[in-house]
């Protein structure tokens, strides 16, 4: 999931300015394969565990002294939409803050926030998307 | 073809594969007979029992049909349980051996299925 340029973008209650893109990415954190002895290919594969990472890029003007805290929980909270009121969608989700990286250029700076998302219950996606 | 053990599709939930042991004369050290690490040599001490692995894992559609295969399995593990033809998926028969011991494979799985790997060792005692 690709959220570029979001109208708007919380994290626990207070806003991020400058986000110019959100990626929603899910990876598996256990594959299991199993083979049996008809053939070369796996005859069973299922995803048991899955990552939900979000990446948030900032595009930053001036200084900035209140990067966010890495472990710290809270709800991310982004409307998306392509400018009408009819396609804006509300993403949230709970997440933990796991990395914070800087880029800075002749061009200007980039923050880049990895977040993982955390379910209430493993079986639920942490994900929710909603009409606004 | 599905394999069986006693007739019963123990394992067909999920893939599995067979593996045989060790087979051969048993050579034992006289050193280790004796209990004396002087003593140099060894003999032949007849031949290597039949062994078998099945290793794989079981499938199911929810958390109580997981356990109710699996009990299945353990059941035949169990002391004094009679033994009985074990074959593979091939054709491949193992006449009168018993199920010694089921070991799983840790956490039970929850992705799309509910799942769990497991070992099983088949064997003979004379």
């Amino acid at each position: 999931m690709i959220v570029l340029r979001p109208d708007r973008v919380e994290f626990d209650g207070g806003a991020w300015d400058g986000v110019v893109r959100v990626a929603i990415d899910r990876v598996s954190a256990r594959t299991i394969e199993g083979y049996d002895e008809s053939g070369s290919y796996a005859t069973f594969v299922d995803v048991a565990r899955q990552r939900v990472v979000i990446r948030v890029t900032q595009e930053i003007v001036g200084d900035d002294l209140e990067a966010p805290i890495l472990g710290q929980m809270g709800e991310l909270e982004l409307i998306a939409g392509n400018g009408t009121e009819h396609d804006r969608r509300r993403v949230r989700c709970e997440c933990v803050i796991e990395s914070v990286q800087n880029k800075i250029s002749d061009y200007g700076a980039t923050r880049s926030i990895v977040m993982i998302a955390q379910s209430d219950s493993g079986e639920n996606d942490p994900v929710r998307i909603t009409n606004p | 073809m599905g394999s069986s053990f006693k007739g019963d599709n123990l394992f067909g939930s999920g893939p599995h594969v067979f593996e045989v042991g060790r087979q051969g004369r048993r050579i034992v050290s006289l050193a280790a007979l004796s209990g004396d690490p002087s003593v140099e040599g060894t003999i032949e001490s007849g031949d290597y029992e039949l062994r078998v692995t099945v290793k794989g894992r079981l499938v199911a559609g929810s958390e109580s049909a997981l356990w109710t295969l699996r009990d299945a399995i353990a059941a035949e593990a169990a002391f004094n349980v009679a033994g009985g033809n074990l074959v593979d998926h091939h054709g491949r028969v193992w006449n009168g051996v018993k199920l010694f011991w089921v070991e799983w494979g840790g956490a039970v799985d929850r992705g799309r299925t509910t799942s769990i790997g497991y070992e099983a060792l088949f064997g003979v005692t004379n």
